[in-house]
């Protein structure tokens, strides 16, 4: 028998403790033993690596998130670092002040993380469902639009609304712009603006 | 600050300026992203430097040995690179290609690795019987110091046959022993004929395959050398090239889908697996660019214990280490 290893290198026909490799062969069996002891009281730690896009600019530096944890289970993950993505052909692992402040940003305590609403004359924000923050925002933009929207200029045809502007994202994808500038577009909306101007 | 503004000539003085130089029209400038360290992309491939190679590992080798569980055999090993090292120095310089250039040309432009086994005929021999002669393992254990006398008694065809077959990845289980020693000689020779290559030539065979030599990766590094600053490179089992792989994806299948980092930071922080869900497969994972002195092969051997305790979670190596397999 012979232990095949194929030009992808995965070890075949015999299991991966393989207690007559190099090791036992050469006499330096006696070993393993005490490696395995070495090792026995520390359990693995898991990280995780993850591609994603700094949110900043429209440059779009790829970064990575490292992370502990594995999501699977019951144990909690966090991101404990961010940095440059070094297979990212814009920014090759490099990243801005800002950027690479990009953790705090991520664990920051006054991070919005889902729609807050304070009432006219109420003094605190108060949690909102997504239907009811998406409602509330189409029907001003409907009020709004409906109040000010400028169909003609004399005899020309304009069909402008010029009082509410929109601030696309920077990290979107294109089809995602794609959309968002036909949505915009489409209302009249002549205001209109991306994060990466910022 | 003042002086990037000022470049009358009334700044003229002891600052030397550009302006020293022949005025360049915009049309004729060109982006220079090495001067502020990154390049528009990393080079692919880091060919091996023989000088080099073997002496740092045994550099490397004697240094982790001494309180280590696997100390013994760390050491043994250490004696092997220092006698590549031996036997590299004396090795002639290569004045010519492997094979002739043709030949090279013609397995690059049908996706194949330009070393093959037909270039070793000539060299491998005398540099086995070069590494035998100079190796003495007065300390080592019976079975090694047999195995290297069955192979000081083997028949050149013999000995070449089993190189062909530790080329190939099929090691003979039953001359695992013997391996080792072939494996150290075969180094010392795929080493030099890679050191000889023209790295603009090469091109990406597969994953996880060696474009010199088409050898497995013994490790994967995430280097720290200037123009691929943590980019990650895979490093061959046989030659000792360096070449580029995309990081976060299996070295074995390609995947990117469930890749996880495994450490033991009571042991070593800087040495991780990269284990794939997809097809269940690790390899070690070096992080150079925190500790230059982390070596492909014996960082590999001295993280050993990583491996043991990867296997209990069912994944299986990927790649090879010719100086320990299994």
């Amino acid at each position: 028998m012979t232990v095949q290893v194929s030009r992808r290198g995965l070890l075949r026909g015999v299991g991966s403790g393989l207690a007559g490799g190099t090791l036992g062969a050469l006499g330096f069996g006696g070993l393993e033993p005490a490696m395995a002891a070495a090792v026995r009281p520390f359990k693995l730690a898991q990280m995780r690596e993850t591609r994603n896009t700094c949110p900043y600019c429209s440059v779009s530096c790829g970064v990575i998130l490292y992370s502990l944890g594995d999501r699977s289970k019951n144990a909690r993950s966090a991101v404990m670092h961010v940095e440059g993505d070094p297979d990212h052909p814009v920014n090759r692992g490099t990243l801005c002040p800002k950027g690479s402040a990009l953790l705090d940003f991520i664990q920051s305590e006054t991070r919005t993380k889902y729609p807050l609403y304070r009432a006219a004359g109420a003094a605190e924000f108060k949690r909102v469902s997504w239907d009811f923050a998406l409602d509330r925002i189409a029907r001003l933009l409907k009020d709004d639009r409906d109040r000010n929207f400028v169909a003609k200029n004399g005899d020309l045809t304009v069909n402008r609304w010029t009082t509410t502007g929109f601030l696309g994202a920077s990290a979107t994808t294109n089809e995602t712009a794609w959309i968002t500038y036909k949505a915009v577009r489409s209302m009249g909306a002549l205001v209109f603006d991306n994060q990466a101007r910022v | 600050m003042v002086r990037f503004f000022k470049r009358d000539a009334a700044s003229k003085g002891a600052v030397r300026t550009d302006a020293d130089a022949p005025a360049r029209k915009p049309r004729e400038l060109k982006p220079e992203p090495e001067r502020i360290g990154i390049a528009g992309s990393v080079p692919f491939v880091r060919l091996p430097e023989p000088a080099t190679l073997f002496a740092k590992r045994a550099e490397r080798l004697r240094t982790l040995a001494p309180d280590h569980p696997l100390g013994g055999y760390l050491a043994f090993l250490a004696q092997i690179a220092e006698a590549q090292a031996a036997v590299q120095a004396e090795r002639p310089p290569v004045s010519t290609a492997p094979e002739p250039a043709p030949d090279l040309a013609l397995r690059t432009e049908h996706g194949m690795p330009p070393l093959s086994r037909h270039g070793l005929d000539g060299v491998f021999p005398e540099v086995l019987a070069a590494l035998l002669a100079r190796l003495d393992l007065g300390t080592a254990p019976e079975p090694a110091r047999r195995a290297l006398d069955t192979l000081r008694r083997a028949a050149p065809e013999d000995r070449l046959d089993l190189a062909v077959q530790v080329f190939e990845g099929a090691i003979p289980v039953e001359r695992v022993a013997e391996s080792v020693y072939v494996a150290a000689a075969l180094q010392i020779c795929l080493a030099e004929q890679a050191a000889g290559l023209d790295t603009k030539a090469l091109k990406p065979i597969a994953d996880g395959v060696c474009p010199c030599c088409g050898g497995a990766p013994t490790a994967s590094l995430v280097v720290g050398w200037t123009p691929a600053d943590k980019a990650r490179y895979l490093a061959c089992t046989l030659c000792g090239t360096q070449w580029n792989h995309v990081r976060i994806r299996c070295t074995a299948c390609g995947s990117g889908e469930g890749v996880s980092y495994y450490g033991l930071d009571e042991v070593s922080g800087d040495i991780q697996v990269e284990t794939c869900t997809t097809c269940h497969s690790y390899i070690k994972h070096l992080h150079q660019h925190r500790d230059p002195a982390l070596d492909p092969v014996a960082d590999d051997i001295a993280s050993y214990g990583l491996d043991l305790k990867i296997a209990e979670d069912g994944f299986r190596k990927a790649g090879l280490n010719l100086m320990m397999v299994g």
